[in-house]
């Protein structure tokens, strides 16, 4: 690094320097950050696991759109490969392990950062002060941004994760009105009809333990309540209402599930709901992109209702960037810092989420957002309460979510057995 | 450059002649070095011994040797060590750290804390379980299978060789080649194994998703891979074995079967030993293949312990507990590599 | 013998339960060969198939007409074009790397004699059976946090053709390097038991130093142990994943090994893609099946060690 990182940041800044001549100042006038703009040093190194479909359009358009304001800047935005979070947090690891720490990562805030204990650094005076982000962003991102005293994360957008996906023909030959859908029992009536009126699979899912632990987690919201779900993640959970909720579980996973699901991801799954071999799907709103990238029409050929019994809630997921630093040094403290400071900001959110198929965390003009998006991110406005999500890092530590799914895999995937997993579970958080 | 090496080998058995000759002795110990079987190389040992005695002169170029001949073992023996023997050294001091998460481990605390944590952890029982279930089925199997294989193909066969080359060919795939492929076998909507059972009117199972299935689906595709290298271990001895052996048992009157099994299985004994031996490590290291498959985290009843200690390490960042799992893992191939070393020294092989 | 002669129906009789006998061994034959070839026979039929034709095709039959396409294996190519060329990158080196290293130790083992080989040999052998996960914290701790090649080598990433990421290659070589010495000495070590061991001595005494037996006399005649040496150790490596997958890490490092980015490959949100995989199970192969195919001999042997 040392040698060819020198070599390289001279010539960077004598092209700088006679940019700025040349320009003379005439592109400075464009944005406000212009001035800054002159000083850059060092390549602001981002590391995300954005690869494929939406997730990499969403990111070209982010990329893109920070160029614009910082067209002087050297940017190296990383993909890392992979489902899930697993190889990018992987490879954030190793980097974090090796002293070696990118400018900016992406992953989940709130509890997830504990696992970043040591290595992340204070962005509270220079990120979210000078860039005002605490007042546009919903209270629950502002928390979850929130790491020991200060801030280490900057969020980019929220998948919604309440939602129960729908092929409206399948349910149309079932003669299900998903609009009458309003609790548990009553969506036990939806899958009996499509079980007996239609050919298609009633619920299709993967029993990948990630996927298993969010729909415990929706049907504690559903059936047991935000206070339930809330007093569990806070450890003091109530036993009765855990395995209730496995219960539930238990009903739909044993009774309605695709045969297949413990061998199949949830993509799969997915594409069924698409072809009309299965009705109901439960999923993190990702699952929606595919259903666009499909052309697909929302209302007409997919639609989607909160899950029964979490009508006033929206399921929260939250995807943000950390800034590593504290007992490492972060290989570029300023390019990071403007890079945050114009991650929250609503430009970058209006270029991400609209590809990427989340919603932004502030208020934003909807004009972009497809007709789904927008009826979400009026959701997440108006619901009253908005339960962060376990299975993706903002109820429960890394660890906990560990254990969690463990215990899942090792007690309920099939032989379902509610009372070991609950105990399992009780002990856990 | 074939003549010229003849020519040096030739001009160099006129110069040990020459030397004996004029040495007077007649040590024929060397002439019967061909290596040809087990008591060859004892003989060499006897030779040289014999040798050391008789001339000293001769015993100061011995010692020597090891000086000598050091350029030659030494540097790879270094990088090996290094890497082999050092590494596992090191292994086991993280493994009596509380090393986690990122930043260096901490060697100023020692104790066995991990080992103790190993003990009461459910997973690890589990894991162990599967473990030696995997390890016996997939053996036992294989060693049965390959010797059909080879039985099979030691009768004078037509296309015998052709037929080796097929058998052995899955062995030449990669772990994530061969997931793929047995993932698709297995797929329960189209998947050819649920096809055929379908024509019986079986199934459909999850081949690779019911807790009770999984581990012997895998165990299924292993001995798919490797049956062909026991078979090809085999055929080797098999062919060690001199023709009158085989004469001998017909003129006997004996059933090609049992004269197999009488007369020729008995001497395949060493044959079935190394190869259980590398069955056995093969099997240790199917971690590959069930990462292809599932990820960090196997479908519960296929999870062994090198699955749970490379979780344990690169997904969950507890190098500490994954260096003391690493440690039984290495601990469990020592209680099946040192007996067969040993044996092996014994008689004469090393 | 002479008995039969004289008995015309036995003789018939015999003839014909042997040709039974042949009848059913070679179906059994036949049928092990289907049993062998299936998984692949089946890869490959849907390697070619569209995803319409995947559901309505039974799996081990070719597509129709229409079913057809090579678009998988054209995408599976992209995705894995550049880790053929980092798989090849460290393979070769390191595959050669092995075959010296193991030529001169088993000759300084074996036609060297001397006293304590037997303990240096048995490290030599218990190395070949060691279980790659004892080692690989301490491995990834010693690459990525005391080694750091990327940043040692610095200077060279300005060179022509030479890349950051090929400081991982490098580091790769070694590593295979290393573990693969054990099995390269011992295969040597077999066949230069078997070298005549009058000839060595005999060249000593006319005063050839060791290296000078080595080149002339011990090289030439490892010829076609070299081959299988290479042969074996070539699919050893290629076909390695846990060093990949701890050394390299992520299948979008610019040095991605192949079977590290096959691992990964035919993952997306519109499902899992199987003609996919199948076409990049066949690409990802394609060298060693290559390799097997011409030498199945010398594989055979590698592997018999």
């Amino acid at each position: 690094m040392t040698d060819g990182g020198n070599r390289e940041s001279i010539d960077r800044r004598t092209f700088t320097k006679c940019a700025a001549l040349l320009g003379s100042g005439g592109a400075a006038a464009l944005t406000g950050y212009a001035e800054q703009d002159q000083q850059w040093s060092n390549t602001m190194e981002l590391m995300h696991g954005w690869t494929g479909g939406d997730g990499a359009e969403a990111v070209a358009a982010l990329e893109e759109a920070f160029q614009n304001e910082y067209p002087e800047m050297d940017t190296d935005f990383r993909a890392i490969g992979g489902t899930g979070n697993v190889n990018l947090d992987q490879a954030v690891a190793q980097r974090l392990r090796a002293g070696d720490p990118p400018s900016v990562f992406a992953g989940w805030p709130g509890p997830n950062l504990v696992q970043y204990e040591g290595v992340l650094g204070d962005i509270e005076q220079d990120v979210w002060n000078e860039a005002g982000l605490v007042e546009p962003h919903a209270d629950e991102v502002v928390e979850a941004c929130r790491f020991n005293d200060g801030f280490s994360a900057v969020p980019i957008g929220s998948h919604r994760m309440n939602d129960l996906f729908y092929n409206v023909s399948v349910l149309d030959e079932a003669g299900v009105d998903p609009e009458s859908i309003d609790s548990f029992d009553a969506w036990l009536d939806a899958l009996d009809a499509v079980a007996s009126e239609t050919d298609a699979v009633p619920y299709a899912n993967s029993l990948a333990t990630w996927v298993v632990l969010q729909f415990w987690a929706v049907n504690m919201l559903g059936s047991q309540g935000f206070d339930a779900y809330m007093n569990f993640i806070d450890g003091e959970g109530d036993e009765a209402a855990v395995r209730a909720a496995f219960e539930n579980v238990q009903t739909v996973l044993s009774e309605y599930l695709n045969e297949d699901a413990a061998e199949i991801d949830f993509t799969e799954a997915n594409q069924r709901i698409m072809s009309g071999d299965a009705a109901f799907i439960h999923q993190g709103n990702w699952v929606a992109g595919a259903y666009v990238n499909e052309d697909l029409t929302f209302g007409e050929d997919w639609g989607r209702i909160q899950f029964p019994g979490t009508e006033d809630m929206y399921g929260f997921h939250l995807d943000s960037f950390i800034y590593p630093g504290n007992q490492l040094d972060n290989p570029s403290p300023e390019e990071s810092k403007a890079f945050l400071r114009f991650a929250g900001s609503e430009t970058a959110h209006v270029a991400f989420n609209q590809y990427k198929g989340s919603i932004p965390t502030r208020e934003v003009p909807t004009d972009e957002f497809s007709p789904y998006l927008t009826e979400t991110i009026e959701d997440f406005n108006s619901v009253d309460q908005r339960p962060p999500t376990i299975a993706h890092g903002l109820a429960v530590t890394q660890d906990v979510q560990s254990d969690l799914e463990d215990a899942l895999s090792d007690t309920f995937l099939d032989p379902y057995d509610v009372d070991a997993a609950t105990r399992r579970f009780m002990e856990i958080v | 450059m074939r003549d010229e090496l003849a020519k040096t080998v030739e001009r160099l058995r006129d110069r040990l002649r020459e030397v004996r000759e004029s040495r007077g002795t007649g040590d024929r110990v060397t002439e019967t070095d061909g290596g040809q079987e087990v008591g060859a190389d004892e003989e060499r040992a006897v030779g040289t011994d014999r040798r050391v005695v008789e001339r000293s002169a001769f015993r100061r170029l011995l010692d020597h040797d090891a000086v000598q001949s050091a350029p030659f073992w030494l540097p790879p023996f270094l990088l090996m060590g290094f890497f082999v023997y050092a590494a596992i050294g090191w292994n086991f001091a993280i493994s009596l750290t509380d090393y986690q998460g990122f930043g260096e481990p901490d060697y100023s605390v020692l104790d066995l804390d991990n080992y103790g944590a190993m003990l009461s952890d459910p997973a690890m029982w589990a894991a162990t379980r599967n473990t030696f279930a995997l390890l016996v089925g997939f053996t036992l199997v294989c060693l049965v299978v390959g010797l059909v294989l080879a039985i099979l193909l030691d009768r004078e066969v037509r296309f015998g060789r052709t037929l080796r080359t097929i058998y052995l060919l899955p062995m030449s795939l990669s772990f994530i080649v061969t997931a793929q492929f047995w993932m698709w076998m297995y797929n329960f909507n189209f998947g050819i194994v649920n096809q055929l059972l379908g024509v019986v009117g079986l199934g459909p199972y999850s081949w690779l998703g019911n807790p009770d299935l999984v581990l012997g689906s895998v165990v299924f595709a292993l001995i798919w891979q490797f049956s062909g290298y026991t078979m090809v271990v085999y055929l080797a001895a098999l062919r060690a074995i001199p023709d009158d052996q085989y004469e001998a048992a017909r003129v006997d009157g004996a059933s090609t079967l049992r004269m197999y099994w009488r007369v020729i299985v008995p001497q395949l004994k060493p044959a079935m030993v190394s190869a259980s031996v590398v069955l056995v490590l093969f099997a240790l290291k199917a971690f590959d293949f069930l990462y292809a498959i599932w990820g960090y985290r196997p479908r519960r009843g296929a999870d062994i312990l090198a699955t749970k200690m490379v979780r344990e390490a690169f997904n969950k960042q507890e190098w500490a507990y994954a260096s003391a799992i690493a440690i039984l893992l290495f601990a469990l191939s020592l209680a099946v590599i040192a007996p067969y070393l040993y044996q092996q020294h014994r008689q004469g092989n090393l | 013998m002479s008995h039969e002669e004289e008995r015309p129906e036995a003789r018939n009789a015999t003839r014909r339960s042997d040709a039974l006998r042949r009848a059913a061994l070679y179906a059994t034959l036949a049928g092990l060969v289907a049993f062998y070839l299936a998984p692949i026979e089946t890869g490959l039929v849907t390697s070619i198939k569209t995803s319409e034709a995947v559901r309505n095709t039974l799996p081990f039959l070719p597509p129709g007409l229409s079913g057809f396409t090579l678009d998988k294996w054209a995408f599976a190519f992209d995705a894995l074009s550049h880790g053929m060329v980092n798989s090849v990158l460290f393979t070769i080196p390191s595959t050669l790397l092995c075959a010296v290293f193991g030529s001169m130790a088993a000759y300084g083992l074996t036609l060297v004699d001397w006293r304590g080989q037997i303990a240096v040999l048995a490290l030599f052998v218990a190395g070949i059976f060691i279980p790659y996960q004892a080692v690989i914290i301490p491995l990834s701790e010693f690459w990525s946090i005391w080694v750091e090649l990327d940043e040692r080598l610095a200077f060279l990433w300005a060179l022509p053709l030479l890349e950051e990421h090929h400081a991982t290659i490098l580091e790769l070589i070694v590593t295979h390097t290393a573990y693969g010495i054990p099995i390269c000495t011992i295969l040597f070590r077999a066949q230069y038991q078997t070298m005549s061991w009058e000839m060595i001595e005999a060249a000593r005494l006319d005063g050839a130093s060791l290296w000078r037996i080595y080149r002339r006399i011990v090289l030439p005649l490892s010829v076609p142990m070299f081959a299988v040496v290479f042969i074996f150790q070539f699919t050893q490596i290629w076909n390695e994943f846990l060093f990949s997958l701890t050394i390299i890490r992520s299948v979008s490092d610019p040095a991605a090994s192949v079977t590290l980015i096959l691992s990964g490959l035919g993952t997306a949100l519109e499902g899992v893609d199987f003609p996919l995989r199948m076409a990049g199970a066949f690409i990802a192969a394609l060298p060693t099946l290559i390799v097997y195919v011409l030498f199945a001999d010398q594989f055979a042997e590698g592997v018999r060690v």
